[in-house]
């Protein structure tokens, strides 16, 4: 008997130098053979090693891409601040002769440049006046034209010089009906200076040409420059936009560059509210400003954070089975320095195989992907622009360090147990925590869910970590998707558009006294949109719905004799609703109490105050619909963000004042989608000759829109689909070391009798237990986190952000992947484990 | 007697050319029911790798096993898995408990994976004799070498299965506990008509044998 305990013990220890693989045997001492030792080790979980040094990788590779796109953007927005937005700090308007001497007396501004507006010109042929495009002149001296970057967008000859130059886009001359225009031609506008004068003729040379801006549309507007002359020799009283630089010397910063310039207007006698800062260029020329700093850095902390818990769960899967491993070197003599040298050499040279790859892969990814988006935008165009690399040592070895610092962290618990137990215990531990103290209650009798239920609460820190872990790039994901999947550019679109697919509305002047007939009191006493043409809209084949909004034209009477010409919307139920829903309104609006009241909205809430006006005043009126007129005190109710028309009343109260006919303002036409390019051609040609119209298609603002939400999608996606990689490692690595450790353990319950059909049940048990609680996780917290992103967004104003949608689109497609993924493991796990005899499983050393 | 257990020229190679190691080689033996026999031999003659293929866990190179006359390679893996549980007991040399449940679920197993019934009495019985009754409720790693052995061993009775094979059950106890867990194999293989196949190094143990095989270089070189 004693004899063959002897030898019982021989096998045993042969088996544990066998574990620790055959680089142990080569060098007995010193410290190459823990290197020796650790990469065995990884070799003979290699499987477990690819896995990592994968994970390890992707983990860099994102942290890579954010911190390269954010390093990118503060960079190329800061070489580029001025190029792309010009170097002046802000504009004051309105500014007279005084005002300007006051300005360059003081030091505060480097640069002072002039420009005026120089009158309108008449679009079209003109003697018909039709006004479809705004036409304006301006002049701007030399320091405006380099601070604004308008010199670069010249494409031949100069800016005016003499009182009859022109210079403007060839677009310009072509709607005045010069086809070629070229430098030196001679050109007959008409044009006026202000809205007390008439349309004249005047005859200019060109002495420049602008370069065409292909952004434009045909509805847009036109500026030709002028010379000072030509503004002096007309202006009776000099009223300047001063765009200015401010000198070094003044202390500002992104946040503070606003406050500091109103108070400098204000010294200057300069009203602060005709103050606009050139935002874009000092936030990115000054510093990025703190929100761009904050916003970076809670994205890469997400990351972060994220990455170690991928790292350090990969590391603590299997953890048991390491340290028993760990636990057999130990007994060979290993000290508790080598010990620690061989778990952190074995995490290091994994790290060292995965983060490099990682960095380049991520650096790649990162320099191509933003020079494509770069490409895309209007930026890119610009000239001058320059492309930044988004190459910073410093950056990419930060990167490394905290992928090696989040490794290192993953590696210290195995290290800390492997140190500070005994050999013995270290071979037999099991990485249950402390409370249970190796006991169990049980049950009676146990089958295949008992045993799930077993090993899952056994191990009850490793399950519930892998689920958040789980869960959390899940959430990352649902939040995420369901972010990107309620940017809705048809919201966008349909602010402009509210209705149908087109939109037609009258076009027209206020209080141009020179020309009244284009004033909105006279056009609708011959309402354009009532004419016999407008009447055949309803009688085409395509149209499947006509919508009119009635519009008013009213005199305000204000204190004493002052009365302003202006115009009053008439608001349907929905119309008001959804002037409602784009926010910013005062005095909660609503309808029915609007309707009882005859009350009176605002149109525009920031600029009540500007308007004399408060909450609850009586308005003074007279309304018109072109044919009879109210003369009305309405109470001003409360007022919408931004409209159309300065002021609003509702239908009901329209009807209520007694207005019998229509008097449509806007119409839209609704038709099947098919059909809008045929429809488009036939509007076009039936409102074509009638003056005081515009039209605008649906389909033309959706696309302007799409194409700024698709930017936004592309970089949203991409993130998410990286983090949706990721997890997949994660989660794939944790269920696969999870089988990969327990293989002897499923060998001695397959020898007792349990057939792969059962150990395919309890495998797939497992898997359904840790995707319910991912999805449970992801619900729970991945649901308020997108919304709360939603709202965030919303309030900002971020693009087609409107209306919140539960993603069960998103979640579904999660569930799907996530069992997917289930059915995917258990094939691969159960072709691993088939054609290995029962003897092999059990003998397997993992 | 009935033969239960018969093997035909059993063979198990490892490896291959210089490696080829010839762990089993022609082994033809019977075993009758009720029968109590032991394989003995030194260490690394093959006395596992014969048990291991006698039981369906491994597969031989070539040669047949019979169990109560069926040829049990020729059962598709998941109906030798039924017959595991059903009529054989396994006791292994090491690595024999499933780690995550208790000592009892570790004994009842195979009857919960089979869906039959726990003869609770029985099962508390066998843990009486085998001294471990108040351990029912230990994880198997806060457990002794020779009390997860006995564990085991309860395990291969508990199903009350037709033939056990234990792999050197007495390795890791004492003379008086080894005596005492023979003793209930004996009373246990009378009681219920079992059939037991061990290895051991104990000569006291192999004297009681009715039977004995002793194994050489993966031959069997002698049966008694
Ligand atoms: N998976 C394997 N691969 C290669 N050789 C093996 C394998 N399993 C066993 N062997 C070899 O087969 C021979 C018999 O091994 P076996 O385990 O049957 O010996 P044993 O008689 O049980 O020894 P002990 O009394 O020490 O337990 C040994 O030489 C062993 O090295
Ligand atoms: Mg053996």
């Amino acid at each position: 008997m004693r004899d063959g305990k002897g030898k019982r013990q021989e096998t045993k220890k042969t088996a544990k130098t066998g574990a620790a693989g055959s680089a142990a045997g080569k060098k007995p001492a010193g410290g190459s053979a823990v290197t020796n030792l650790a990469l065995g080790s990884i070799r003979q979980n290699r499987s477990r090693s690819i896995l990592i040094v994968i994970s390890i990788m992707l983990t860099t590779l994102l942290l890579t891409v954010i911190a390269s796109y954010g390093y990118g953007m503060i960079r190329s927005n800061h070489v580029n601040a001025g190029t792309l937005y010009g170097t002046y700090h802000g504009v004051y308007a309105g500014v007279g002769t005084e005002e300007l001497h006051n300005m360059q007396l003081r030091s505060e501004f480097a640069q002072i440049g002039l420009a005026a507006s120089a009158g309108t010109v008449q679009s079209g042929v003109p003697e018909t006046g039709s006004g479809d495009v705004s036409m304006s002149l301006m002049w701007a001296d030399e320091t405006t034209r380099q601070l604004m970057n308008l010199d670069r967008q010249l494409a031949d000859g100069h800016f005016p010089e003499k009182a009859g130059e022109i210079a403007a886009q060839p677009g310009f001359f072509r709607m005045l009906g010069y086809d070629n225009p070229q430098i030196g031609d001679s050109v007959q506008l008409n044009t006026r200076f202000s809205m007390q004068d008439y349309f004249g003729p005047e005859t200019f040379v060109i002495s420049g040409l602008i370069k065409e801006d292909t952004s434009q549309g045909t509805s847009g507007s036109y500026q030709a420059f002028v010379s000072e002359d030509y503004y002096n020799g007309r202006a009776a009283q000099q009223q300047y936009s001063v765009c200015f630089r401010l000198s070094d010397s003044v202390p500002v910063t992104g946040d503070t560059a606003e406050d500091v310039m109103k108070t400098l207007a204000r010294d200057c006698g300069i009203d602060d509210r005709y103050v606009s800062e050139n935002s874009a260029y000092v936030m990115w020329s000054l510093d990025p400003g703190r929100e761009t700093i904050v916003g970076c850095a809670l994205l890469a902390l997400i990351v972060i954070v994220f990455s170690v818990m991928v790292i350090y769960n990969i590391f603590q899967t299997g953890i048991a089975h390491r340290v028993r491993e760990y636990g057999k070197i130990k007994a060979l003599g290993a000290t508790k320095k080598q010990m620690k040298k061989l778990i952190f050499r074995e995490g290091m040279l994994l790290a060292a195989a995965g983060i490099p790859a990682g960095l380049a892969a991520g650096y790649l990814t990162a320099s191509v992907s933003f020079r494509i988006l770069v490409n895309q935008s209007d930026m890119a165009d610009t000239e001058g622009f320059v492309h930044v690399s988004l190459f910073s040592p410093v950056l990419m070895i930060a990167v490394a360090a905290a992928a090696a610092l989040t490794v290192w962290i993953a590696l210290k618990k195995p290290m800390k147990i492997v140190s500070s137990v005994s050999p013995v215990e270290a071979m037999r531990w099991q990485g249950r925590d402390g409370k249970t103290g190796g006991y169990r209650k049980g049950k009676k009798s146990i089958r295949v869910t008992g045993l799930t239920m077993a090993s899952l609460s056994n191990n009850r820190k490793r399950t519930a970590m892998t689920i958040v872990t789980m869960g959390l790039s899940c959430v990352l994901f649902v939040s995420m998707a369901n972010f990107a999947g309620n940017m809705d550019p048809s919201y966008d679109a349909r602010k402009q558009i509210p209705h149908g697919q087109f939109q037609i509305e009258l076009d027209y002047s206020l209080s141009d006294t020179a020309y009244p007939e284009n004033n909105l009191d006279q056009i609708l006493k011959s309402n354009p949109l009532e004419s016999r043409q407008i009447r055949e809209i309803g009688n085409l084949e395509q149209v499947t719905e006509i919508r009119v909004q009635n519009r008013l034209s009213a005199v305000l009477h204000r204190d004493g004799n002052d009365t302003k010409k202006t115009a009053v919307a008439v608001l349907s139920r929905e119309d008001f609703e959804n002037e409602i829903s784009q926010g910013s309104t005062l005095g909660n609006p609503d309808y029915d109490q609007a309707s009882a009241d005859d009350a009176i909205f605002y149109g525009w809430s920031n600029f009540l105050g500007d308007e004399g006006y408060e909450l609850n005043d009586m308005v003074e009126l007279t309304l018109d619909d072109g044919s009879e007129t109210r003369d009305l005190k309405m109470p001003l109710a409360g007022s919408f963000g931004s409209m159309d028309t300065e002021w609003a009343i509702t239908e009901e109260t329209y009807h209520k004042l007694g207005f019998e006919g229509e008097s449509p303002g806007v119409i839209w036409i609704d038709c099947a989608e098919e059909d809008a390019e045929e429809l488009q051609q036939e509007l076009y040609s039936l409102t074509s000759g009638i003056e005081h119209l515009d039209m605008f298609s649906y389909r033309d603002a959706l696309e302007t829109s799409e194409e700024g939400v698709s930017m936004m999608k592309l970089f949203t996606y991409s993130l998410t689909g990286l983090i949706a990689l990721i997890s997949f490692m994660n989660m794939a690595n944790t269920m696969i070391t999870g089988i990969i450790v327990r293989k002897q353990e499923f060998g001695i319950l397959q020898a007792i009798g349990m057939t792969n059909g059962q150990l395919g049940r309890m495998l797939r048990q497992e898997g359904l237990f840790f995707t319910l609680g991912t999805v449970i996780v992801s619900v729970v917290f991945g649901l308020p986190v997108g919304y709360g992103l939603f709202w965030y967004g919303k309030t900002h104003s971020w693009i087609g952000l409107h209306e919140y949608h539960f993603p069960a689109a998103e979640i579904g497609l999660m569930i799907l992947a996530l069992a997917l993924m289930q059915l995917f493991l258990s094939r691969m796990l159960s072709r691993n484990i088939k054609g290995e005899s029962v003897v092999d499983r059990i003998r397997y050393q993992g | 007697m009935e033969t239960i257990l018969r093997t035909e020229n059993l063979c198990k190679y490892y490896g291959s050319g210089e490696n080829e190691v010839r762990a089993v080689q022609n082994v033809s033996i019977e075993v009758a029911k009720g029968e109590f026999a032991v394989i003995v031999g030194k260490s690394g003659s093959g006395k596992s790798t014969l048990l291991h293929m006698l039981g369906g866990l491994d597969y031989p190179t070539s040669g047949k096993v019979w169990i109560r006359g069926e040829d049990i390679f020729q059962l598709k893996e998941d109906d030798l898995a039924v017959l595991r549980r059903r009529k054989i007991g396994f006791v292994f040399q090491a690595f024999n408990l499933v780690s995550s449940v208790n000592v009892w679920e570790n004994v009842v197993l195979p009857l919960g994976l089979d869906g039959q019934k726990t003869d609770e009495a029985f099962v508390k019985d066998v843990l009486r004799t085998l001294d471990i009754e108040d351990k029912i409720h230990n994880l198997p790693d806060t457990l002794s070498g020779g009390q997860q052995q006995r564990v085991a061993i309860a395990r291969a009775l508990a199903s009350k299965p037709d033939i056990i094979f234990a792999d050197e059950p007495t390795g890791n106890l004492d003379t008086k506990t080894s005596d005492e867990v023979i003793a209930l194999f004996r009373m246990s293989a009378k009681k219920y008509g079992q059939t037991i196949v061990m290895i051991t190094h104990d000569e006291d143990i192999a004297q009681i044998a009715d039977r004995i095989f002793v194994i050489e270089d993966g031959k069997v070189v002698s049966r008694a």
